[in-house]
């Protein structure tokens, strides 16, 4: 899974916003998910780039598509966006011992 | 866009807090996490001009760091750019900042890491993203 394209996919409000619900609640069927402002049109595109990004896995039942988020992605996200902050919380703990070691 | 910001007193006078923040000998001290080894570098952030390092983790994975010196106010402040490139990926781009104020008889260091995308930020920093990671490993465990 490409991370940059599965950032580029979550970029869009309405496609966060499908993700976030779909963690919170579980699987969905996509009417479940349909948003006030956006046409269905819209909605289906959101999903395809969502599917094609690997966020989001579809199955049909009966006449339902049915929406789930895929651990796989989010896994990969959660490892990449602690980097900065476990960078600096890290560097900076380096940087006191250095300070600390250079004055005995 | 928006920003990550961290502070940290450290009992050091800014000058040689500052030091620490625009020499190579000193940056190597900080900026190379436990576990990955520096190679390729060129770190004096006490001028203008482009600045690069590159980090090997033990797995083989490459990182590199590489930006420009956009402004220094001794010992106040740095300002750089500060593009991250994981194992031959785009690099993501964003701008540091650092900031160094008198401190009792230390200093107080601020890293003000800005123009992060916002998808990685709502993401990570500002929506408890990690909360949502612990409630998607309790629902997968379950």
């Amino acid at each position: 899974m490409e991370i940059t394209s599965t950032f580029a996919a979550l970029g869009h409000p309405a496609r966060f916003a499908i993700v976030e619900r779909l963690l919170r609640e579980g699987e969905l069927a996509a009417g479940d998910l349909a948003q006030p402002a956006i046409s269905a049109p819209a909605m289906s595109h959101h999903f395809k780039v969502l599917r094609e990004a690997g966020i989001v896995r579809q199955r049909v039942d009966a006449q339902r598509r049915l929406y789930a988020v895929r651990p796989e992605a989010m896994r990969a996200i959660g490892q990449w966006t602690l980097t900065y902050r476990q960078f600096w919380d890290g560097g900076l703990d380096r940087l006191d011992r250095a300070l600390k070691k250079g004055k005995r | 866009m928006a920003e990550l910001r961290l502070d940290r007193h450290f009992d050091a006078p800014p000058a040689r807090v500052f030091s620490f923040v625009t020499e190579a000998e000193g940056l190597l001290q900080w900026w190379v996490p436990d576990g990955t080894t520096p190679g390729e570098q060129q770190l004096d952030l006490s001028k203008l001009g482009p600045w690069r390092l590159v980090l090997s983790s033990p797995g083989g994975g490459e990182t590199i760091m590489s930006g420009n010196v956009l402004s220094i106010d001794p010992p106040r402040a740095i300002e750089l750019t500060f593009d991250v490139a994981y194992g031959g990926m785009p690099p993501m781009p964003s701008t540091v900042r650092f900031e160094l104020v008198p401190d009792g008889a230390g200093t107080k260091l601020t890293v003000i890491q800005s123009g992060i995308s916002e998808d990685m930020v709502m993401m990570g920093m500002t929506r408890g993203w990690p909360t949502t990671f612990d409630r998607l490993e309790k629902a997968l465990a379950g």
